[in-house]
Formats: C-alpha cells, sequence, structure tokens
C-alpha cells in the first residue's frame, strides 16, 4: 500500500518534470516575441532540462572503425558520467580492448564558462597526465569522433540559432545551428536535428573551419529511461571528407550508480578499472 | 621517525567514516577477479661489442601478469602483478619480480594503499626528476621509466584544498646494473644488483608527503622526502690489486629531498617545471627541468597529431653529475600520434650537453598488429667524445670519463609483444 503510493508519487514528479521541459519548449516554439537566437537558446535549453536530473549514468559501448578501403578495427570501453549539480558534469571513460589499451582511461571536467579539464592516465607508467585543451578537436582514438563531440554538450559552450521546422524520417524535427564557442574547436558550425516530441537529438552535421561538410552523425535503436532520458543504442558518424566512419553500439545504461565527486578525481582515476 | 608514527595513527583514524568504492564502475556488486597476461620478445642489437668485451646481440623474454580482485561492498581490492625475465646474456637480467602486490581500501574523501606499488610524481618528459618513491629499475632500460615496486603505507586524502599523500617506506631497494656481461654498461664491474628488499637500516623508516592541487590552469604539486638517496654514490669494493679487475659498490645515502612539479596549460601551450634541494646526509644539491609542449592537432592536413618538446636539463653538480643524469642540457623532441587504426606513435628526441657537446639520441615507437599483438622499435645513440682509460681507476669513478664506455652501447630494440 506504502509502496503504492510512494510509487504513484514518483509517477507524479516525473510527469511534473517532463511537463514542466514540455511547457519550456511550447513557450518557445509559440512566444511570437522571440527571435530565431534567443528561440534557438529557449529550445537548447529545453531539451538540456529535459534530460537534466539523471543522477549518474554508467555504459558498456563497442566502438568499430572502418576506414576508407573497408578494413575495421574494434574498441571497447565503459563510460561514467556524473551529472554535475552547481558544476558541470564530470566524465570518466575506460578503455577495455584492444588489450594493448587496456587500462587507459581519460577523465573530463566540463565546464560552462571555461576550458575543460582533461586527464590521461597511462598505465604502463602510473601516470596522470593532464591534456592541453587544444586536443580535444584532434580524433578520439583514432576514430571519427573527436573529443569534443563526446563532451560538449553543455548549452554555453555554443551560440545557438533557430533555423525551421524540418522532418527526420517520418518525424517531426526542430533544426538549430549551434557555433562552438570555444576557439579551439575544429568546427565552424553544427547543424542540430532535435526530435520535436522527445527532443533527443537524431543528426548533426558538422562544418570544418572552413566552411565545408565535414561529417554527419546519426543515432537511432532509442532506448528510454524514466519517460525522459532518451539513449541511443547506435550511432553512425561518417566523414564525408575520407569515407571513413565510426560505429558505436550501446549497452543498456544503467542509472543511480551512487557516484561521487570523490570518484571523478585524478586518484580515483589511477585505479578505475 | 615521529612524524612516520604520526602518519600510522592518521591512517588508522580514517576508516572509522565508512567506505567508498575501490573502483565504483564495475557493472555489479559482486567481487570480481580480473587477469591479464603479456609475453614480449625482445632483441637488442648492438653495433659494437661492448667496452668490457659484450656481445652485439643480447635477446630475452618477458612476462608479465596483473591479478586484479576486488570487493565492492567492502570497499577494497587486491593487485598483484609478478614478472619474469629471461635474458641469453646477463645473468642478472634473468630474474623474477613483484613489481606491485598490494591491498587497496577506499574511504570517504581518502584511500589507503598498503604493499609493493609504484607511484609517478612530475611532469617533464625528458627526465623524471623528482619521482623519487620508487628505485630505477636500469637493468630493464637506461630511461629510467621502469621501477621497482616500493613497499609502503599510503594514505590519500582528497580535500576542497588538494589532494594530500602521505608515504611510510618501510624497506630499501638498490638500483638493478647490468653485469659484466650485460648492456648497457659502465666501464667498469658494479657489484650488487640485488633486487631484493632491504629491511629497515639503523630503526630508520623512510616517509614522503605530498600535496597537489589543480589551481584555475596550474597543476601543481610541492613534496618533502626523508629517507635513502635512491640515486647511488660509488666506491671501490675492495682494495686494488694489480692484474684483478676491479668492481664499484653502490652506497645509498640518506637525504631529504624538497621538490616542486608543475604544469601550466594554455591553449595549445603546455609549461612544464620540475625542480629539487636534495640535503641530509647527501651532499646538497639543486636541480631543475623546464620546458614546454606545443601540440598541433591535424598536422599538414593529415589525422596526426604532432607534439613538439623542448626542455633544459640543469644539475648544479656539473662534472660530478652522475652519467645520464644531465648538468647543464637541452633536450629537443617530437611526438606523434598517427591516430590511425593500430594506434601507431613515435617518440623521438636528442639531448644536447651545453658544455662538452655530448648527444643522447632516442626514438621509440610502436604500432598493434592485430587485436592482441603490438610491435615497438627503440634506439638510442651516444655521441661525442671521451678519453676513457681502459683500467685507470681515476677514470672509472668520473662520470664525464664514462661516457667512454657508455658511446659503445648504440643500440636498436625491437619487442613483439602478445597480450592475452
Amino acid at each position: 500500500m506504502v509502496v503504492g503510493r510512494v510509487l504513484l508519487g514518483c509517477l507524479a514528479w516525473m510527469a511534473v518534470v517532463a511537463a514542466e521541459g514540455h511547457e519550456q519548449l511550447a513557450a518557445a516554439m509559440t512566444d511570437a516575441s522571440l527571435g530565431e537566437v534567443e528561440r534557438g537558446l529557449a529550445v537548447a535549453k529545453a531539451a538540456e532540462r529535459f534530460d537534466s536530473g539523471f543522477g549518474d549514468s554508467l555504459v558498456a559501448v563497442r566502438m568499430v572503425l572502418h576506414d576508407a578501403r573497408g578494413s575495421t578495427s574494434e574498441r571497447e570501453m565503459r563510460i561514467a558520467t556524473l551529472e554535475g549539480v552547481d558544476a558541470g558534469d564530470r566524465s570518466l571513460i575506460m578503455f577495455d580492448s584492444p588489450r594493448d589499451q587496456r587500462g587507459t582511461a581519460l577523465l573530463t571536467w566540463n565546464h560552462a564558462d571555461s576550458e575543460d579539464d582533461q586527464w590521461l592516465y597511462l598505465p604502463s607508467l602510473r601516470r596522470v597526465k593532464k591534456i592541453a585543451a587544444r586536443n580535444r578537436s584532434g580524433p578520439f582514438v583514432g576514430s571519427e569522433f573527436a573529443f569534443e563531440d563526446l563532451t560538449s554538450e553543455e548549452v554555453s559552450n555554443y551560440d545557438w540559432r533557430f533555423v525551421g521546422r524540418t522532418t527526420c524520417g517520418d518525424r517531426e524535427c526542430l533544426e538549430l545551428e549551434r557555433v562552438p564557442v570555444e576557439r579551439w574547436s575544429g568546427y565552424s558550425r553544427q547543424q542540430v536535428f532535435y526530435d520535436a516530441e522527445t527532443l533527443r537529438i537524431e543528426r548533426i552535421e558538422y562544418y570544418d573551419r572552413r566552411g565545408d561538410h565535414l561529417k554527419t552523425l546519426r543515432s537511432g535503436a532509442w532506448r528510454v529511461y524514466d519517460d525522459r532520458h532518451w539513449r541511443a543504442g547506435h550511432m553512425e558518424m561518417v566523414n564525408h571528407q575520407t569515407g571513413r566512419r565510426t560505429e558505436l553500439f550501446w549497452e543498456p545504461h544503467v542509472f543511480g550508480n551512487g557516484f561521487s565527486p570523490d570518484d571523478f578525481s585524478t586518484t580515483a582515476l589511477q585505479r578505475a578499472r | 621517525m615521529r612524524t612516520a608514527w604520526l602518519l600510522v595513527v592518521l591512517a588508522l583514524s580514517l576508516p572509522a567514516q565508512g567506505h567508498g568504492a575501490a573502483s565504483p564502475f564495475a557493472r555489479d556488486t559482486a567481487p570480481r577477479s580480473e587477469f591479464d597476461a603479456s609475453v614480449t620478445l625482445q632483441l637488442r642489437g648492438f653495433p659494437h661489442r661492448g667496452v668490457l668485451g659484450q656481445e652485439r646481440v643480447h635477446p630475452s623474454l618477458a612476462v608479465e601478469f596483473e591479478y586484479y580482485r576486488e570487493w565492492p561492498d567492502a570497499g577494497s581490492s587486491l593487485t598483484l602483478a609478478p614478472f619474469f625475465r629471461y635474458d641469453q646474456r646477463d645473468d642478472r637480467r634473468t630474474r623474477g619480480d613483484l613489481r606491485e602486490a598490494f591491498f587497496t581500501y577506499v574511504g570517504r574523501g581518502f584511500e589507503m594503499h598498503l604493499g609493493l606499488r609504484r607511484v609517478f610524481w612530475g611532469q617533464t618528459e625528458s627526465k623524471h626528476l623528482v619521482d623519487v618513491i620508487n628505485q630505477v629499475d636500469l637493468i630493464e632500460n637506461v630511461d629510467e621509466e621502469d621501477r621497482l615496486g616500493q613497499p609502503m603505507l599510503n594514505v590519500i586524502l582528497l580535500r576542497e584544498w588538494g589532494v594530500l599523500e602521505a608515504y611510510l617506506l618501510p624497506g630499501f631497494r638498490e638500483r638493478t646494473f647490468a653485469s659484466t656481461d650485460g648492456r648497457l654498461a659502465g666501464p667498469v664491474a658494479i657489484e650488487s644488483g640485488r633486487s631484493g628488499i632491504r629491511g629497515v637500516v639503523d630503526g630508520r623508516v623512510d616517509y614522503a608527503l605530498r600535496w597537489s592541487h589543480l589551481l584555475g590552469d596550474l597543476e601543481l604539486g610541492l613534496a618533502w622526502f626523508d629517507g635513502s638517496n635512491r640515486e647511488p654514490e660509488f666506491e671501490l669494493a675492495g682494495p686494488v690489486v694489480p692484474g684483478e679487475p676491479i668492481a664499484l659498490r653502490p652506497r645509498y645515502r640518506a637525504m631529504t629531498q624538497m621538490s616542486v612539479d608543475a604544469q601550466y596549460i594554455r591553449g595549445d601551450w603546455a609549461w612544464k617545471l620540475e625542480a629539487l634541494r636534495r640535503g641530509g646526509d647527501s651532499p646538497r644539491h639543486h636541480a631543475f627541468v623546464a620546458g614546454v609542449e606545443r601540440t598541433f592537432v591535424g598536422v599538414f592536413g593529415t589525422r596526426a597529431d604532432l607534439g613538439v618538446l623542448a626542455e633544459y636539463l640543469y644539475d648544479d653538480r656539473g662534472r660530478e653529475t652522475p652519467l645520464l643524469s644531465f648538468a647543464n642540457d637541452v633536450f629537443a623532441g617530437v611526438r606523434i600520434a598517427f591516430n590511425d587504426l593500430a594506434d601507431s606513435d613515435l617518440l623521438a628526441g636528442v639531448i644536447v650537453d651545453h658544455r662538452s657537446g655530448r648527444q643522447v639520441y632516442s626514438l621509440e615507437a610502436g604500432r598493434r598488429l592485430g587485436r592482441h599483438w603490438r610491435l615497438a622499435v627503440e634506439a638510442r645513440a651516444f655521441r661525442g667524445e671521451s678519453a676513457l682509460r681502459v683500467g685507470v681507476l681515476e677514470d672509472l669513478l668520473e662520470p664525464g670519463r664514462q661516457w667512454g664506455a657508455i658511446v659503445r652501447d648504440d643500440y636498436l630494440q625491437l619487442e613483439v609483444t602478445r597480450f592475452f
């Protein structure tokens, strides 16, 4: 009986939060006084609000790298994330395979208003090494993903502009343009396609610093947690200039792990496994 | 000594606050075990015979294991890492060693490690100057990056004001040196080479403290060490008898070391510094390494990242500075990460001594073959004059003259590793 009441309470609370996200989105879309910049920012914030409150997550992912000649190579890793309360999110990536890379780990502290901090753990030397910010526009472990593609989801990392309503397959999408604020970014702009109902990102088109179309990221095989946290089960990043592509196969996310900020410290990085 | 006991009391008072997670990222809470192993075939080729007549080709085989066991419910884990090498030329290099064997307990805001363990301090690339906890396993490689496990009780506190590491270091391990059949080697036999653990000497227990913190873009570490100097001095092993070979015996004095290590990252640039002052029973001396690394992402329109490194090495012992410790030298190097499917990488550099013009060239490169193999190439070359008179006592003891032996030790090393 008590359990039932608690459950009902939880459902009601979740509905409230989801409704807030929807209200925020509805306001952003209907307020005629908003310019395209304000509307873009409002949509991005609604999407962030929609996914906030996940707390922490742990997920295993298999990465398949395809080069232009059709050779493939695989990597396995686990990604732990702690949602920041007053600060940005913290994440830790642990590499499990190939075996010569096993034990290597990467710690990132996202910051909304300054450059992110990032450390690499090199197990053979037992050494933790802080990495320069610029390195994040380079390929992430040889893939078509850059570091910044994986860690730059803070709204304040971009200047936003609402482009218009469009379709992604048979669903309605909202197209936004975002320009990275960080001057070390490898991109001049990105076109981001949000699903109009769930605000999950269906597709991102990346333009290099010369303004040419560089890459496209497509996400699918969606899973939903708590009715509001959408996580893709499959992602594919295609590099149009080189013909290379990288696929990510995500296992189901595990939420509510009880991670603490200490688990995302440079000392914890040395024993993460 | 009093400080040492203080550390023990501090360590024992901590667990009362409840435990954390040894590795919070396991996928369930059941105890788990992991077992890793690798086998490496190493082949070293030298263009010249050694100054003591050593062979030109040195094959060896190394096996490394790592066993890890974790009890998530108790916030603790156990790590065991035995290592074995068979070397066809050098009996001293044929050995087994426990690289690590330690127990970890993670609490709220602190962690504790007990056993044989390895830690790294420092920021620079050409030399790991302030990295003092673990003895150098010189017989493995002259680059001083291989280290012996150090017995320790290590307590780490995580606080708002930084990370405080305290080390109690009972037992001391001697530096390993190649035998007169092995390479790279000096012009004379060096006694010992025992890598066993010596007990507490004269009731003295070594200890160390380190504070480190991230201050904006600056990573700063300050450390204090009171214990046996890991760097030996050499004395004659016995009276000189004409016609009999001479041998040197390493001697390890007590010392105190105060050090600072820092890295300041701004955009593409990383500025690095390591500096120390040693005193106590060891002759007082200062040394530092300072430099910069600049990274170019996607260099020349490729996928590769290029890092350019420049460092200056100073040691106020001047001529007395031990061989390959660099008194007044400039290092320049490049690091390339190819960002390809095989994780190919390369590090090449040269250290030039300002005064004598002597040079040490080095190259390290590697790539994966398939899923389970890795191929690595390493080469070093030593250039510059030295008037070593083999058999003349004064020459054997002076680092500058010892150079005459190392110049014959240019080598090319190939390694193939199979991971399991």
